[in-house]
């Protein structure tokens, strides 16, 4: 399959552990894994990079090298931006959080996610599992 | 003897009587002399007229004639007097008016005297004793006249500005002068003047009429209204007139059916009849009262209804300002009252600085004014003048009475006293509203419109309504107390529960990032385990072995997450249990450090401590808490530390009393952003999670809860990025017992 062609996913997550993790499940699929560890780096790369869909967390720093308070869900604040940017609002948005209340849910899906998923409930390759389904992604 | 002639003595009798009363009062006057001198000589004139009418001797007659005419002449003469120096409270008048007034009197006696200039001669007629007249006569009628007129005219013009009782008293004398003006002057002056010289006998007993009432205004302080004065003496003589005409009626009817009123018949007959008299006599006294209430009350406030009327309103009312105002409009309209104010006294709580403790002291409050300002009545928060005076007497007190001189009065001073600041501020009552036999209030009026006086009726009325109003007031202020009370508890109440909504936020906010925390490292190992067991990593042998040991951090993470988490949540409370000791911090620190030799040396890091040879004093601390303490403040020094070493040092802070543990690496420093939040729940250093991936941020948390229970602190002091960081651990020496 041509580079092009091939499906770009972008992952907005900082635990090192994790990028590692979805990396070796991705790593023998016909797609591109991009990784960015803070929402700043999110949002440039969703800009520039035109990913199929992004994978975003809700608990992550703002930039690198900036605090990262756990109490604070920047996640959705680049949310919201990449919902409404011209260039990113039509880019699938899935939220892949450990966070499971009714509010972050609701605000999430309100603020535009086409889905919000558990992290500690899926496994990588169910993960990959539903991108295919939902998303009709060919990986 | 002719009933006239009874009625003549019998008046002047009592005239008499009337001037031995005045005169031999204990505190003279030159009023109560006057008038003493005054029915002195109506009496002299009946006791003549008496004579007159019963001498024997034509000679006689006519000598006594004489001199009642004379005594008449006096009489006026002493009425101008008494009236001059009554009205003169200014004292205007000068010794020349009363000399100049004296002079057409010895005129005219002489007049009178010289035998036939005024009276040429006397004789009877039917048993009538007569004079003959000159036309001098005229002169005569004149004098009287115009020294009656003179008397009335002064009275009038010093009414017009007179205040208060004085003001009633010049009403009563006025009116009382009406009597023997208009009687006596026709039946004594001008029919004999025409020849009639058998009314004279009215004259005497017209000035009983006067005197008494002249003298009632003169020697009683508190005045009754005129009118009902004139109404009581009505009822009496209707009630009396009808006692006996019942008591002739059946006297009567005995004699005249069982012959005597002793008969046996008679007695027995008597007997039934009594009690059908009581009964019939009841009920014509209300009668009567009704009547004469109706009659002279028509247009005037009738206190029985007026006051029935008010309480049941005041009764009915709870709110403080209704019922003030109810009071003030009430009050103002019946009486007429055109400055009223009311003062309540409350007590309040204070701390008093000199016996250093919780006390209660009286508090004033002007509740409502109307007509005074609060200026005029001099009142502060802690006392004025009348509730300093009615402290010792919880009665009404009118402005006008004082001072004067009453039987049972002691503080003549302080009632002078109290008396210029009343008169001064313009109070003329003084009502205290009493409740559980305490001045609870004061209520304070002016003076009656067009300068009236309080009557006796008025202050019946005001004292009554005094009493009521104490109570209701009470009540109302009570009610308005509890409506304050609700109001505030109220006000708590919903702050407790703004609160109580908070911590709950707070906590299911916590309990939100907990478990997040517990997922993280449970979706590592969860996700990174089944990749292994499914046969993703099967063509990369080397990630497997990587994943299985990422997978293991992760556990241990998570059992550090979970020990994190119950400690913090076991700390949130901030009551714990700590178990405090004397404990020798440099064996925790020195554990410490042997413990984490092997993580060292995989670091590549160095640590200097020193054991001290000679102990350091021991720290009053719980040993388990501060072990963790230092271990979690080793394990940060060692996990931020890329290059170099960490170390740790302990001082004695003498002054203080406290030991200090200072751990210095040369890590990647703190930044001074970071160094305001680091303290925080689930708060990171900006550059931690690329050095340290498995922190909580919950520890530094965890440490300072610790440090701060057991009585110790941290200092933090870096000098910035990649200046390594210093973690300064306090604590508390113990107390040499």
């Amino acid at each position: 399959m041509p580079e092009k062609q091939r499906t770009r996913i972008l992952l907005v997550e900082d635990e090192r552990a994790l990028i590692e993790m979805y990396r070796m499940q991705m790593q023998s699929l016909a797609c591109d894994l991009l990784v960015a560890e803070n929402i700043e780096d999110g949002f440039a790369r969703a800009c520039d990079a035109h990913p199929h869909i992004i994978l975003l967390d809700i608990i992550l720093p703002k930039a690198k090298g900036s605090p990262m308070t756990l109490g604070e869900r920047d996640g959705l604040d680049l949310l919201k931006k990449l919902k409404t940017h011209p260039q990113t609002k039509h880019i699938p948005v899935v939220i892949l959080t450990n966070l499971d209340t009714l509010e972050d849910r609701r605000r999430a899906m309100a603020l535009g996610a086409d889905a919000y998923w558990i992290k500690s409930e899926l496994l990588p390759k169910v993960i990959v599992e539903k991108l295919r389904t939902n998303f009709l992604l060919k990986i | 003897m002719a009933l006239s002639n009874l009625l003549i003595l019998a008046a002047s009798a009592c005239n008499f009587i009337f001037s031995f009363f005045a005169f031999s009062r204990p505190h003279k006057t030159t009023t109560t002399t006057l008038y003493a001198a005054l029915t002195a000589t109506a009496g002299a004139w009946g006791v003549l007229l008496y004579l007159f009418r019963t001498a024997y001797r034509e000679h006689a007659i006519l000598v006594y004639g004489i001199l009642t005419y004379v005594a008449a002449a006096v009489l006026a003469l002493v009425m101008v007097y008494f009236v001059y120096y009554f009205t003169d409270s200014k004292q205007t008048h000068t010794y020349r008016m009363y000399v100049a007034i004296s002079i057409p009197f010895i005129v005219i006696s002489l007049l009178v005297l010289i035998p036939h200039a005024l009276i040429t001669g006397s004789s009877t007629l039917h048993g009538v004793h007569a004079l003959q007249f000159t036309n001098w006569y005229v002169v005569y009628s004149i004098y009287l006249v115009v020294y009656f007129n003179l008397a009335f005219y002064t009275i009038a013009r010093r009414h017009r500005d007179a205040e208060g009782v004085f003001r009633l008293q010049l009403k009563h004398i006025f009116l009382g002068l009406f009597p023997i003006a208009t009687v006596g002057l026709v039946t004594n002056l001008i029919l004999p003047w025409l020849g009639d010289f058998r009314f004279n006998w009215i004259g005497p007993v017209a000035t009983l009429v006067t005197f008494s009432i002249v003298g009632y205004s003169v020697f009683r302080y508190r005045l009754m209204g005129m009118r009902f004065l004139v109404m009581r003496f009505l009822e009496y003589l209707a009630i009396a007139a009808f006692v006996y005409a019942v008591f002739l009626a059946i006297v009567y009817w005995q004699q005249s059916v069982f012959g005597s009123v002793f008969a046996l018949g008679a007695l027995l007959a008597g007997i039934p009849l009594a009690f059908i008299f009581v009964w019939v006599y009841f009920r014509v006294q209300a009668v009567i009262v009704n009547v004469s209430s109706s009659i002279f009350y028509a247009t005037s406030y009738n206190p029985q209804v007026v006051l029935k009327n008010l309480i049941n309103r005041i009764t009915a009312v709870i709110d403080l300002e209704e019922l003030t105002d109810l009071l003030f409009a009430e009050i103002s309209r019946v009486m007429r009252a055109e400055k009223i104010a009311l003062i309540f006294i409350s007590q309040e709580n204070f701390y008093d600085n000199t016996t250093k403790k919780e006390d209660v002291r009286e508090h004033l409050e002007v509740a409502r004014v109307q007509g005074f300002s609060k200026n005029d009545l001099h009142i502060n928060p802690r006392h004025c003048f009348m509730t300093d005076y009615l402290k010792d007497n919880l009665e009404i007190i009118v402005t006008d009475e004082l001072g004067l001189p009453r039987a049972g009065v002691h503080k003549l001073e302080a009632e002078l006293s109290f008396k210029q600041q009343a008169e001064k501020s313009g109070v003329a009552l003084t009502l205290p509203l009493i409740t559980h036999n305490k001045l609870s209030g004061v209520m304070v009026l002016g003076e009656k419109k067009f300068n009236d006086a309080y009557t006796k009726e008025d202050i019946d009325f005001l004292d009554l309504v005094a009493r009521q109003s104490g109570i209701a007031i009470e009540n109302a202020r009570l009610y308005a107390n509890l409506e304050k009370e609700v109001e505030h508890k109220t006000k708590v109440i919903e702050e407790k529960s703004n609160h109580l909504e908070e911590l709950l936020k707070v906590k299911s906010e916590f309990l939100t990032i907990a478990s997040h925390q517990l997922r993280t490292p449970t979706s590592i190992v969860k996700g990174m385990l089944s990749m292994i067991v499914d046969g993703s990593l099967d063509k990369y042998p080397e990630k497997r072995q990587e994943f299985l040991e990422k997978a293991y951090e992760a556990i241990n993470r998570l059992g550090d997450v979970i020990h994190d988490l119950l400690n913090a949540t076991e700390l949130e409370g901030g009551e714990i249990r700590v178990e405090q000791q004397p404990t020798q911090v440099e064996e925790i620190v020195a554990d410490a450090v042997e413990a984490r030799q092997q993580l060292l040396r995989d670091r590549n890091l160095t640590l200097a401590f020193t054991k001290p040879k000679k102990p350091y004093p021991p720290v009053l601390v719980d040993p388990f808490k501060i072990r963790e303490v230092i271990a979690n403040i080793l394990d940060n020094a060692i996990y931020y530390t890329l290059e170099g070493g960490v170390t740790v040092t302990i001082m004695e802070d003498k002054p203080t009393h406290q030991l200090r543990i200072a751990v210095r690496d040369t890590g990647i420093g703190i930044i001074p952003e970071d160094q305001q939040h680091l303290f925080e729940k689930f708060v990171r250093g900006s550059r931690s999670s690329s050095i340290h991936p498995n922190g909580s941020g919950l520890g530094l948390f965890i440490v300072k809860k610790i440090l701060e229970t057991n009585k110790g602190g941290l200092e933090v002091h870096s000098a910035g990025t990649n200046k390594g960081s210093t973690f300064t651990i306090i604590l508390p020496i113990a107390a040499r017992a």
